[in-house]
């Protein structure tokens, strides 16, 4: 058995116990929690070196867990497992020392450490399941932890909110406190696991397993009779809702951002490097399955590949839409949020493209390393805003500015962060940008190599401007009032430690990836599970696509520079302001297109309606119908039959008069005997047995 | 097996039968301690029993099997967790003494309707076990729970004619009073149309019990509206005879009208689901809501049946799965009922908003509280996963998977309402009101439940599967 892989996944379950049942010890149970993230961490890594230096490369460990439904308990991890569960582990470690300083005083420690560890074995659980139960197992149990966490401050105090209080756009108010938040990432992401969960059904149904390298090995057994059926599509999507979900892609994206009223050191983790990212990992592990299908049965092409045409379009729609959002947020969170959905959207981009180019494995590459460099870089920028807002004691930009002075080390790692960010050479981000670009060129698509570009200096401009507002801009009002009372302080170092080395991190890869890429990716990508041929990726540069994106990032960067940085630039923005359309732009853009609102005004409104509708219709309309019309109207009927037949005085009274007045008297008779209305119950039971039994023995 | 069968009529009968007299009489108060202890053994004794060898007993009066002593042992469990929670809740109610024997007296009508092996048991022991639940349910004696009893009482009485016509129908056509049914192939003609009104009379008149839409009236008066103790036991022990007489006595009929079956239970199910997850979602009063919760479950149950009508793996898979679902259930609908008892014990409103951040208040109580309704939102790992998902759902994937879209489709309704309990829990300011969790009976009660299905739901859940398997 091997130790390594199960001590990654389980050790922080079990530090999650512990911070429970250590909950009366106070500092003893963060350390013992952060320990058990250390533990994984350090796990994580000789379960990487072995799953490289095996001849096949890959460790697969499994045990029977429910033998009649062949459900084991196993690992399965090829090197995008192992990369990926190294990837989470660090990081999780990382913010997890950062969170030990942050969160600091708190009242609900216990809850938090609990969920904070709970969410790490989920993730990593998920990240090195070896059968779609347990993938899903640890699916959900991300989900939770991460409800919970958002709704972390559930007190609902006015700073902890997320959005202007008291601004509504189409009438549907747009704050939310964390309470609704975590209410609103539940909705948003089950809507997608129903998907989840038939597209397992589906599989099971077809092959008799849930093991995921069978699946993969057996794909001509589903993959054909769904082709033929010309179900094929559908199920792929229907499967990869969940993933759509979980990485905040359009028409999900709206959890995301309300997301935020949890705990910055949450939102990094969570809700920036990991847990949105599992929807990036099961493209990156099912994408290379899907590709064997199109391969193996021939019906399945082409539906293969409108699936992953939709999957690039549907992520460069994302990517653009949510950059254009992040162009005029204020809150410093917002930003951020804003900008990780924009860059999943990159990945989902890459992966849609890497199915319609002619060297899948590029654009898986493209998907997975800009996976990694925005995971790194992006949990740097939160944990910097965490302890940026814990400095400033406002989550607005516009409250900030000038802080580089006071915060030199911070300025620094932001600095370097947002580069990477807006894909400036030689950062990490500007590599793997880059390649996604590329790949979505080739991809033959034009819209969204278009959405890409265009995203390329949208976030160019929303990355500077966010810097320039909160360090360069001159200082505002409350930044004064603080330095006067000297309350402004650099972060202390076990909070900057870990955002610094992150973007440092992000620095030093990007330097030397021309030397190390090549070797880097080709481990990360031969003997993936479901790729089949070897892949000698290289590190070369289309000078045409480059001299494109540098363009882009140039004009993003100088736009940013001179809106907020030169005298005229700042009186553009002034009249901008006072310009009634570009104004009302501003707004669209500034409550989110309004889709909040559309979704609140139709979905949500239109379900409670529906439902209530539903109820009051069956209670009063049919019951009451029945009783009150319909009844009467049949006896009146059947006695002016009557009445045509038996024209004789008796008959007429009796149709007439009697059996009218008997249905009516027993009616309010027995109305009068009950207190409720058991009359129409007994109806309902009798009229309902009455029909079924017409039906089955009649139809 | 005689000598059990004996033992649990003496400790139960006996002590529900001596017990009141006593205790009115000489004004002592031995009846809760003994009944508690009188239903210990009875589930020590029904658990006993699960692996024995199917037996016939009393000349063919009653058959036990793994299944049938499986649901007895559900049973017991459920009615002593539910007495253990009453030592508590009921200790001031001028009833008392009555509502023990009846609940132990009410048991022991449970277990003959579970083993039944001749109709004529199945009468007289369904009389027993209806009048008792009427009683108990108008127990506390205030309007709410007397209105609900009345209603229960006269839709029950109309249940039970139907039970002994559709009864008759179904003798006149086998010729036999003994159960199970032979297995009838010879039925031709309008003997067969006489055996599905027959059928469908004894379905209609179990699944009234069970909560099925139509017949599903009293349900949310009596749920909703009487005190949520009392509750818990018509939800967690009563309902058992509705699906040990479905298994007992209307399955065997399968066969015969596989047709009619197939399409009856579909649509029952469906409208059953849909019908019990809307009106879920538009309640305030979170009782009420779980009161519609319990017939939505009773759709899911139907899909175990459904899957009965086919052999192989949809009736392996089917038949496991109507077994454990009623595990998660009762586990799930006494704990939730006897945590309800408890908020309204410590003076919160049973609303939404009257629970509001009483996660903070009462904390222990409420993540069990919570762990239950997971559990019934089918969240992995819980046993409510298992039941849902990998039995009911999966036993129809292969003959109906509409059926199962249905089913995961309602699930996903669910989810809805029960967050929106959570919610309020954990995510709203709680009201200034000092309460604070004790030392007392319910919540150990709360508790149990809540462990059992997580430590099932960590792989148990498949070995009990096997064990009451056919």
């Amino acid at each position: 058995m091997n130790v390594w892989a199960f001590s990654t996944w389980l050790v922080p379950y079990i530090g999650a116990l512990l911070a429970l049942l250590l909950r009366k010890l106070g500092k003893v149970r963060d350390v013992i929690a952060v320990l058990a993230l250390a533990v994984s961490a350090f796990s994580s890594i000789p379960l990487l070196m072995e799953v490289l230096s095996s001849p096949e490369r890959v460790v697969h460990e499994s045990f029977p867990w429910i033998p009649s439904l062949t459900v084991n308990v196993g690992v399965y991890v090829d090197p995008l497992a192992g990369w990926m569960a190294l990837i989470v582990a660090w990081l999780s470690f990382l913010i997890g020392v950062y969170s030990f300083k942050y969160m600091e005083h708190d009242p609900g420690l216990t809850r938090y450490w609990f969920f904070f560890d709970f969410f790490v074995g989920s993730m990593l659980l998920l990240v090195l399941a070896d059968n779609l139960l347990l993938m899903f197992l640890g699916w959900e149990g991300t989900g939770l932890a991460s409800y919970s966490l958002i709704g972390h401050w559930f007190t609902d105090e006015d700073e902890k909110c997320v959005g202007d209080i008291g601004r509504k756009a189409l009438g549907v108010p747009m704050w939310f406190t964390p309470s609704h938040s975590g209410l609103r990432a539940l909705v948003f992401t089950r809507l997608g696991d129903v998907g989840f969960i038939l597209g397992i059904g589906t599989l099971y149904y077809f092959t008799g397993t849930l093991s995921i390298p069978a699946i993969a090995e057996h794909v001509g057994e589903w993959a054909a009779p769904l082709a033929k059926s010309g179900l094929l599509f559908p199920f792929l999507l229907a499967f990869s809702l969940g993933a759509f979900a979980k990485s905040a892609q359009f028409p999900f994206h709206e959890w995301l951002v309300t997301a935020m009223t949890g705990p910055t050191s949450v939102s990094a983790l969570i809700h920036a490097a990991t847990m949105v990212k599992a929807g990036v990992y099961f493209l990156l592990r099912f994408s290379p399955i899907f590709m064997l299908a199109a391969h193996e049965v021939e019906a399945a092409a082409p539906q293969v590949h409108a699936f992953f045409a939709t999957v690039a379009l549907i992520g460069g729609f994302t990517a653009f839409f949510m950059a254009t959002q992040a162009l005029v947020a204020r809150e410093l969170k917002l930003i951020l949020a804003f900008s990780t959905a924009s860059q999943l959207g990159y990945m989902f981009l890459a992966l849609g493209s890497a199915g319609l180019i002619h060297e899948f494995p590029l654009g898986f590459l493209a998907g997975f390393s800009h996976l990694m460099s925005h995971a790194i870089f992006k949990a740097s920028l939160f944990l910097a805003a965490g302890a940026m807002i814990h400095a400033v004691e406002s989550k607005y930009v516009d409250d900030m500015g000038g802080l580089s002075k006071y915060m030199k080390w911070t300025f620094l790692s932001m600095a370097i962060a947002v580069l990477s960010l807006s894909g400036v050479p030689p950062l990490m981000g500007f590599w793997s940008k880059d390649t996604i670009i590329e790949v979505a060129k080739e991809s033959g698509m034009l819209l969204p190599y278009l959405f890409g570009v265009v995203t390329a200096a949208l976030t160019a401009f929303y990355s500077l401007r966010m810097l320039i507002k909160a360090f360069l801009f001159e200082e505002s009002e409350n930044v004064r009032h603080l330095v006067e009372h000297h309350h402004l302080h650099e972060a202390p170092g076990l909070m900057l430690i870990p955002y610094l080395s992150l973007a440092l991190a992000s620095l030093l890869i990007g330097v030397v990836w021309p030397v190390i890429g090549p070797g880097l990716l080709e481990s990360m990508v031969n003997h993936v599970l479901g790729i089949e041929e070897a892949f000698h990726p290289e590190i070369h540069l289309d000078p045409a696509l480059l001299a494109t994106s540098l363009t882009m990032v140039a004009i993003g960067m100088g736009t940013a520079w001179y809106l907020y940085m030169t005298r005229s630039g700042l009186q553009v923005v002034t009249s901008i302001q006072e310009n009634k359309v570009l104004k009302s732009l501003q707004d669209f853009l500034y409550d989110r297109w309004y889709i909040n609102s559309i979704y609140y005004l139709v979905i949500v409104n239109g379900f409670l309606a529906v439902s209530r509708l539903g109820y009051k219709y069956f209670d009063t309309l049919i019951i009451d119908g029945f009783y009150h019309r319909f009844i009467p109207w049949i006896t009146e009927r059947a006695s002016t039959l009557g009445f045509a037949k038996f024209e004789t005085p008796i008959i007429d009274e009796t149709y007439h008069n009697r059996i009218v007045k008997l249905f009516l008297k027993v009616g309010s008779a027995v109305r009068k005997l009950q207190t409720g209305k058991i009359n129409h119950y007994l109806l309902i039971f009798i009229l309902g047995l009455v029909l079924i039994l017409i039906y089955l023995v009649w139809v | 097996m005689e000598l059990i069968i004996w033992a649990l009529m003496l400790v139960l009968g006996g002590f529900g039968l001596v017990l009141p007299t006593l205790d009115y009489l000489k004004k002592t108060k031995l009846s809760p301690v003994l009944s508690l202890a009188a239903a210990a053994v009875a589930t020590m004794l029904t658990a006993y029993m699960i692996p024995m060898r199917p037996q016939t007993l009393f000349n063919g009066a009653i058959r036990v099997d793994h299944f049938s002593s499986f649901l007895a042992f559900i049973a017991s469990l459920g009615a002593f967790l539910v007495i253990a929670a009453s030592l508590d809740q009921a200790k001031d109610w001028t009833t008392a003494p009555s509502l023990y024997s009846l609940m132990i007296l009410a048991l022991l009508g449970v277990y003959f309707i579970l083993f039944v092996a001749d109709a004529t048991v199945l009468i007289s022991s369904w009389a027993l076990v209806a009048v008792a639940s009427y009683v108990l349910v108008g127990i506390k004696k205030d309007e709410r729970s007397l209105e609900g009893a009345a209603k229960y009482a006269i839709m029950g009485i109309a249940s039970s004619s139907f039970l002994i016509y559709g009864l008759a129908l179904t003798l006149g056509v086998l010729g036999t009073t003994s159960l199970p049914w032979p297995t009838a192939d010879l039925v031709v003609d309008w003997h067969r149309y006489v055996l599905i009104v027959g059928a469908f009379l004894l379905v209609a008149s179990f699944s009234f019990k069970l909560g099925v839409v139509p017949f599903h009236g009293w349900l949310p008066d009596v749920y909703g509206g009487v005190h949520p103790l009392l509750v818990s036991y018509v939800a967690g022990v009563i309902k058992l005879i509705a699906i040990g007489a479905l298994i007992r006595v209307v399955t065997p009929l399968v066969p015969s009208i596989r047709a009619e079956w197939v399409t009856g239970i579909a649509v029952l199910s469906v409208i059953t689901m849909f019908y019990g997850n809307l009106a879920a979602l538009v309640q305030k009063n979170v009782q009420r809501m779980m009161a519609y919760s319990s017939i939505a479950h009773a759709g899911y149950i139907l899909i175990g049946f459904y899957a009965l009508a086919y052999s192989g793996i949809p009736y392996k898979l089917g038949f496991q799965g109507i077994g454990l679902h009623v595990l998660t259930y009762v586990l799930a609908k006494i704990g939730i009922f006897v945590g309800l008892a408890y908020f309204a014990k410590k003076g919160f409103d049973l609303t939404l908003e009257g629970l509001s951040g009483i996660g903070r208040k009462l904390p222990v109580t409420s993540a069990a509280f919570t762990i239950l309704l997971l559990s019934l939102m089918g969240m992995p790992p819980l046993l409510g996963f298992w039941s849902k998902f990998l039995y009911l759902f999966n036993a129809v994937i292969d003959v109906a998977p509409w059926l199962t879209f249905l089913g995961i489709v309602n699930s996903g309704i669910s989810v809805g309402y029960y967050a929106m309990v959570l919610r309020y829990m954990y995510f709203s300011e709680p009201s200034d009101a000092d309460v604070k969790e004790g030392d007392e009976m319910e919540l150990y009660v709360v508790l149990t439940a809540a462990v059992l299905t997580v430590l099932i739901g960590l792989g148990i859940a498949p070995k009990i599967a096997t064990i009451f398997s056919p």
